[in-house]
């Protein structure tokens, strides 16, 4: 099957195949995410600590109780189960198994609950549907030597079903907050500094920062950004105008929740899951250098070893003129500085530096040129 | 063999918006729903509380559950600083979760310390600030015993 979703007439994206690699990404992420989620609950259960010998709450009248061993056995499962997901032996039934105990566990209890463990429901639940084991895995290897079969794919459709899920949170988080008086006000956020300013003060942070930070007009400003980050993060994904800005956006507010909260491995897998938004096609970007060229070779070697999602087909061509150029899979071209940028740029290494350089970079040449 | 394919496709795109339309419908749902799972609110308030909870007694005295019970509230009742209400917590999910979570404690405890044959009802009284908010006052009492 060939991953070839440019599509020519609408409705063709049903019938697509997706590349797998950046969900086989996903899913070896995804698997140490589930290992620490799971692990926590079984220390507790382990030391004889359970949940039901206290009070907790159900989401369901008559769900089921387990004996203390055997709810110990379950979490053991799950964590074998995530190790397998990651190395991809048995995936489909690794992810199942994933997502049954986490969603059995999380639903045991209402006090179990937290918004970070539904979207990793969320997450789990998507993979189940979207083979994550075709390829970097026991399984594909497996395949390939017993039948010589190459990756296989996933149909579009899924894809975009998951991605519809996986924008969600950022959709229904940040229009939650856009109505609310008191979060779009930056009421909440800004009491919240107070509250916690005598931490940040133990850690050595210097009076004049908090101060600046404390001030109730800041706050008006600054969390009517984040909360429309959220929203467009949540729309922007979708577009291919807007999908770059969207991830790194992502990832910036990810780092900020993991920096000013306890989130648990939401802020893990948040940033995992925006693999679920790149584009699943290989190769798509040529990218030909003069091997002659030492700058050339170097990029050459960088792209080739970062490129783990495998977007670029790298050609070396002696004398080839100019020595660097890129063409991408929109047919833009890019010659010598701006064709290695760009090729940063796709890099997920290399993303979040490069991604703001090159918009400072662009940014600057479109204020002198208004200037000029 | 057209109207098969065109059948296929049009089952992909009902299953995508039939599971869009439930994930919707959680989103929905959750603004009528204290505790907002999964509605994907998260932070969704600053708010504070704390809580003073006595046993009233079958003549009539109010004794707090640290004084002199052969229970240990703490030990029955974990979680979302619910094993120590006396202490000021931040509301986690707000503060109709809050007071839903200690009204099903309050129940939950009445109903499983069998060895107290004293005490007729728990009751808490809750002082909660909401968003900065006049600080406001709620009592909450267990079932009957």
């Amino acid at each position: 099957m060939s991953a070839t979703p440019s599509f020519r007439a609408p409705g063709d994206w049903l019938d697509r195949v997706a590349d797998v690699r950046a969900i086989a990404l996903l899913r070896i992420l995804l698997g140490p995410i589930v290992v620490v989620h799971l692990w926590t609950f079984h220390a507790r259960a382990a030391a004889g600590d359970y949940f039901a010998h206290r009070f907790y709450i159900p989401f369901f009248e008559g769900w089921p109780v387990l004996e203390l061993d055997v709810y110990v056995a379950l979490l053991r499962v799950g964590i074998a189960a995530a190790i397998a997901m990651a190395l991809g032996a048995f995936t489909r039934l690794a992810t199942f198994a994933c997502f049954a105990v986490v969603t059995f566990n999380t639903l045991s209890n209402q006090l179990f609950f937290h918004h970070n463990r539904a979207f990793l429901i969320t997450v789990l639940f998507g993979m189940t549907l979207l083979r994550p084991g075709g390829a970097l895995s026991v399984d594909a290897w497996w395949r390939r030597r017993t039948r010589g079969a190459r990756s296989r794919g996933v149909p579009y459709w899924r894809l975009v079903l998951v991605r519809g899920l996986a924008c969600t949170p950022y959709l229904a988080s940040g229009t939650s907050k856009l109505i609310d008086p008191d979060w779009f006000g930056g009421v909440v956020m800004y009491d919240r500094v107070l509250r916690h300013r005598h931490l940040a003060e133990a850690r050595g942070v210097p009076g004049w920062l908090l101060d600046a930070i404390a001030t109730p007009g800041l706050h008006a400003v600054f969390w009517k950004f984040i909360v429309l980050s959220e929203i467009y993060i949540g729309l922007g994904y979708w577009f291919r105008r807007t999908r770059t800005s969207a991830i790194f956006l992502a990832l910036g507010f990810h780092v900020i929740i993991e920096i000013t909260s306890t989130v648990s491995v939401f802020s893990y897998l948040g940033v995992a899951a925006t693999l679920l938004w790149v584009e699943p096609r290989r190769r798509t970007r040529t990218l030909r250098v003069d091997p002659a060229d030492p700058a050339a070779a170097r990029l050459a070697r960088r792209v080739r070893r970062l490129d783990w999602l495998q977007r670029f087909d790298v050609r070396e061509v002696s004398g080839a003129t100019p020595s660097i150029a890129l063409t991408d899979d929109a047919g833009h071209r890019f010659t010598g500085r701006a064709a290695a940028r760009e090729a940063h740029v796709r890099l997920p290494l290399l993303f979040p530096v490069a991604y703001p350089w090159a918009v400072l970079r662009r940014t600057l040449r479109w204020l002198r040129a208004a200037r000029r | 063999m057209a109207r098969v394919h065109a059948l296929r496709r049009a089952l992909r795109v009902l299953t995508i918006a039939g599971v869009w339309s439930l994930q919707l419908g959680f989103v929905v749902a959750a603004y009528d729903n204290p505790q907002k799972h999964f509605g994907y609110q998260p932070f969704s308030e600053s708010s504070t509380w704390e809580a003073t909870i006595v046993r009233v007694l079958r003549d009539g005295r109010r004794v707090d559950v640290r004084d002199g019970w052969s229970y240990e509230w703490g030990a029955m009742v974990r979680g979302r600083g619910l094993d120590r209400p006396w202490h000021e917590h931040h509301a986690a999910s707000g503060v109709d979760a809050t007071l839903e979570r200690l009204q099903a404690a309050l129940d939950w405890v009445a109903t499983h310390t069998p060895e107290d044959t004293e005490t007729r009802y728990l009751e808490a009284e809750v002082r909660t600030v909401r968003n900065r908010r006049p600080m406001r006052f709620h009592v909450l009492r267990s079932v009957e015993r």
